[in-house]
C-alpha cells in the first residue's frame, strides 16, 4: 500500500489503519486532515496550523568550496612546517612529551595523530570553552581571559563581560533559571533528602522522589512506563547494549550522535548505517538485512533496530517519524528514538516528535531522552512498554553500577514537567512552549531573508548557520563576542570538512528585542565577513506575518 | 578623505583575503611568509608575461594566418631568442613556417632570404 514519491518521500495511503493519513507532500510534510485531531484554528497555535515543514539544505557557491579546501591546505602545509621546526628544535614544544629516560621506549605519545589538534585548533581555541560566570540563562557574563603565546595558554584578565546574550545553551524552555519563587521546592527536596544518593538504584538508592519523577514521565510522554538514568550520554551507551546482543541487526542514521554510536558497537550487534532521513536507503536496508539475514550462516537477524533520533542537533533537521513507524511495521523491526533535543522543545505541548507528527506513543518501541536540554536539568530517561522498561531496571549496566540522580535534579525535572504539562496551576509552560515556536519561526524567517544559508527544518529550535570557511568561522565567533553576543562555532571532526557552522539554539526565554539585537549584529557580521552566500529568495518576515493573519482569521 | 576612504576599502579586502585563504588563522610572521611567497611567485609570473607574451601572441596569430607576414621586430631588445620550427617540403612553399629571429647585430631575415639559403642548402 505504498507508493514511493518523486524525491524519495513514502506516500502512504492507509484507509483502515488508526494512523489515517492521507497524502505525505512531495517536499515536506502535510499530517493532519487526521480525525483524532482534536484542534485545527485554535489562537495562539499558529504552528499547528502550517501546513508545510520543509527541510532545505542548500549547496554554496563552488568557489566557497573551493577556497575552503585551498584554506585548509594553507594552514595544513603551515601545520607541517611548524612540525618541522619543533622537530628540528628551532621552536619550543609545548605537547606531552616522554621524559629523557624514556626516549628509546616505545613512544608513549603518537605525534601524528594530534596534528589537528595541534596546528589548527590550538591556534583558535579561544573560541571554545570560554569560562562562563553566572547562570546559562538568556544573558549571563563571561570571564575575559588572554593568551599571551597565541592560545597555547591563557591567563584571566579579571574582567568581566556582564550580559552577553546567549544563543548557545540548549535552554530551550528557558528552565535554566534562578528565580527563588521557582525553585522553591527544589530548596524544600534538597533539605529533605540532601544532595548525593551514596548508591547505585539497584542496591540502595532508589529514592521515593525516582519513582515519582518516573510515573510523572511515563504520564508526561503517554507511555506506559519510565525508567531515569543520572547521565544523558550513559543512558545511550549503556542501555542499548542491554536491549541488543551479537545477532542483531542495528540501522542507524548517518548523523546520529556518539552516545547511540558508542551503545551500538558495545552491544556487539551488526551496525549498518543508512543515509540521513532517507526512507529509500532505510527500506532497502531493511529488505536486504531480511532476505539475506546474518552474515555468513544467513539465520534470521534476533533482533532489527531502527535507532533514529527527533532532532539532529547539528543540522537541525526532524527525523520523518510518521514513515518510519510506517515502515517499521511492514517490516516487523523495532523503533529507538532518542528525543535529547525534541522533548519539549516541539509539539503543541512540548510533548516530541510524536506530538509534532500525531503518531501514537506506543509505536514507538523505545523512547529515550535527555532532561539536560528542555528540563535544566541532567539525566535521561527511557520510556515504553512495562516489560522493556521492567527488564532495563534488571539488567542496565547504568542502573546497576552508576549513581542514581541526584534529588535537587530529579525535584528540577518534576517542576519542570508539571510546569509543562500545566499540572502546577498555570499556564507558564504552555507559554513558553509557544514562545519558543514562536521565537524559531521569527528568527528563522529573518536569517532566511537576510541571505544565509540555514539547514534544517524550520520547527526546529537549533539553528545552524553555514559558515564553510575556517577563517570565517574564527572570525565570526570572535566578532560576535566582541558584540557580546556568545555563539558555538562547530567545525571540522564534528562536521563535514567543508560545512563548518555555528549553532544557534532558541530559548523560550530570548524575549523579541533579544533576538532583534542579534539579528541586527548578525547583519552587520554577514556583512564585514561576506557570509551570505544563500542564493534563494524567500518573502520578508513582514509578509509572512501578513499571510498568517490572514489563516488565522478566517 | 578619499584617501582614507581608499585605505578603508583596502584594508577592508586584505581582511577578506586572510578570510578565504586562512590567513587569519596564521601568526604574523607565518601571515608574512606566505605573502611573500604568493608575491614573489605572481610577480615571477607577471615579469614573463611581460617578457614573453607579446611574442607568443603574434606568433600565435601568425599561426592562425590572421596576420599574413610573419611577425618581424621583437620587443625585447639584446636578446637571443630564437624559436624556429621550420619544415620545408619540396616545392610548397606554403607549409614552411619560419618565425625571424634577432641576432646580435639587429638585421632581420625576411621569407625570401631564408627561402634563398634553405634552397641553396639543398
Amino acid at each position: 500500500m505504498t507508493r514511493t514519491g518523486t524525491n524519495g518521500n513514502l506516500k502512504t495511503h492507509l484507509s483502515h489503519s488508526e494512523l489515517k493519513y492521507e497524502c505525505i507532500k512531495i517536499k515536506g510534510f502535510n499530517n493532519n486532515n487526521n480525525s483524532t485531531r482534536k484542534e485545527k484554528n485554535v489562537p495562539g497555535t499558529a504552528v499547528a496550523s502550517r501546513q508545510h515543514r520543509q527541510e532545505s539544505f542548500e549547496q554554496p557557491p563552488i568557489y566557497v568550496a573551493v577556497m575552503t579546501y585551498v584554506g585548509f591546505g594553507i594552514v595544513t602545509l603551515f601545520g607541517y612546517l611548524r612540525d618541522f621546526l619543533r622537530f628540528v628544535g628551532l621552536e619550543k614544544r609545548n605537547v606531552a612529551q616522554e621524559r629523557e629516560e624514556q626516549k628509546d621506549f616505545t613512544p608513549l605519545y603518537q605525534d601524528f595523530e594530534n596534528f589537528y589538534t595541534r596546528n589548527l585548533y590550538m591556534r583558535v581555541r579561544d573560541n571554545w570553552n570560554r569560562p562562563v560566570c553566572s547562570l546559562p540563562g538568556p544573558v549571563f557574563d563571561m570571564m575575559e581571559r588572554v593568551s599571551d603565546d597565541y592560545n597555547w595558554t591563557f591567563r584571566l584578565t579579571g574582567k568581566t563581560l556582564h550580559d552577553v546574550i546567549n544563543v548557545g545553551s540548549y535552554n530551550y524552555l528557558g528552565f535554566a533559571e534562578n528565580n527563588a519563587d521557582f525553585l522553591k521546592t527544589v530548596a524544600d527536596k534538597t533539605r529533605q533528602y540532601g544532595v548525593g544518593v551514596c548508591s547505585t538504584r539497584q542496591e540502595i538508592g532508589n529514592l521515593s522522589i525516582h519513582e515519582e519523577l518516573e510515573q510523572l514521565g511515563a504520564e508526561f510522554l503517554g507511555v506506559e512506563s519510565s525508567m531515569i538514568f543520572g547521565m544523558g550520554f550513559a543512558t545511550n551507551s549503556m542501555n542499548i547494549p542491554a536491549l541488543v546482543g551479537k545477532g542483531c541487526l542495528i540501522l542507524s542514521d548517518e548523523l546520529n550522535h556518539t552516545s547511540l554510536i558508542l551503545g551500538a558497537r558495545l552491544s556487539g550487534a551488526t551496525i549498518r548505517v543508512f543515509k540521513h532521513n532517507n526512507m529509500h536507503s532505510l527500506e532497502k536496508m531493511l529488505r536486504e538485512g531480511i532476505v539475506s539475514g546474518q552474515p555468513r550462516t544467513h539465520r534470521p537477524w534476533r533482533k532489527i533496530l531502527i535507532m533514529v533520533e527527533g532532532i539532529y542537533s547539528m543540522e537541525g533537521s526532524v527525523v520523518r517519524l510518521p514513515e518510519i513507524v510506517a515502515l517499521k511495521k511492514k517490516y516487523k523491526a523495532y523503533l529507538y528514538l532518542d528525543e535529547a533535543h525534541s522533548i519539549g522543545a516541539v509539539g503543541r505541548s512540548g510533548r516530541g516528535v510524536t506530538e509534532l507528527f500525531d503518531v501514537n506513543p506506543a509505536d514507538v518501541d523505545v523512547m529515550m531522552g535527555t532532561f539536560t536540554k528542555s528540563f535544566g536539568a541532567a539525566g535521561g530517561y527511557i520510556a515504553g512498554k512495562k516489560e522493556v522498561v521492567d527488564y532495563l531496571r534488571s539488567y542496565s549496566h547504568s542502573s546497576v553500577y552508576a549513581s542514581a540522580m541526584s534529588p535537587p535534579v530529579a525535584e528540577q525535572i518534576m517542576r519542570a514537567m508539571k510546569c509543562i504539562m500545566g499540572k502546577d496551576g498555570s499556564t507558564e509552560g504552555i507559554r513558553r512552549v509557544r514562545q519558543l515556536a514562536e521565537n524559531t519561526r521569527y528568527f528563522r524567517a529573518r536569517l532566511k531573508e537576510m541571505g544565509f544559508i540555514i539547514y534544517g527544518n524550520d520547527d526546529s529550535p537549533v539553528i545552524p548557520i553555514l559558515l564553510y570557511m575556517p577563517g570565517k568561522v574564527v572570525a565570526f565567533s570572535r566578532e560576535m563576542l566582541a558584540r557580546k553576543i556568545a555563539v558555538v562555532v562547530v567545525g571540522f571532526p564534528a562536521t563535514p570538512i567543508t560545512e563548518a557552522r555555528a549553532r544557534f539554539c532558541m530559548s523560550a526565554a530570548h524575549t523579541r528585542d533579544m533576538l532583534d539585537q542579534v539579528l541586527h549584529h548578525l547583519n552587520e557580521a554577514g556583512d564585514n565577513l561576506c557570509l551570505k552566500f544563500s542564493r534563494r529568495k524567500y518573502p520578508s518576515w513582514s509578509d509572512i506575518q501578513e499571510e498568517e493573519d490572514f489563516e488565522l482569521g478566517n | 578623505m578619499a584617501l582614507g576612504d581608499c585605505w578603508k576599502q583596502l584594508s577592508w579586502f586584505y581582511y577578506q583575503y586572510l578570510l578565504v585563504t586562512a590567513l587569519y588563522m596564521l601568526e604574523p610572521w607565518e601571515r608574512t611568509v606566505f605573502n611573500s611567497l604568493l608575491i614573489s611567485v605572481a610577480g615571477m609570473a607577471v615579469y614573463t608575461g611581460y617578457v614573453f607574451m607579446p611574442q607568443h601572441i603574434m606568433a600565435i596569430l601568425h599561426y592562425f594566418e590572421v596576420l599574413v607576414h610573419p611577425p618581424v621586430r621583437l620587443p625585447a631588445p639584446g636578446l637571443e631568442v630564437g624559436i624556429i620550427s621550420s619544415h620545408q617540403e619540396a616545392g610548397s612553399c606554403a607549409d614552411s613556417r619560419i618565425h625571424t629571429f634577432l641576432t646580435d647585430e639587429g638585421y632581420r631575415r625576411t621569407r625570401s632570404d631564408t627561402f634563398a639559403s634553405a634552397s641553396s642548402a639543398l
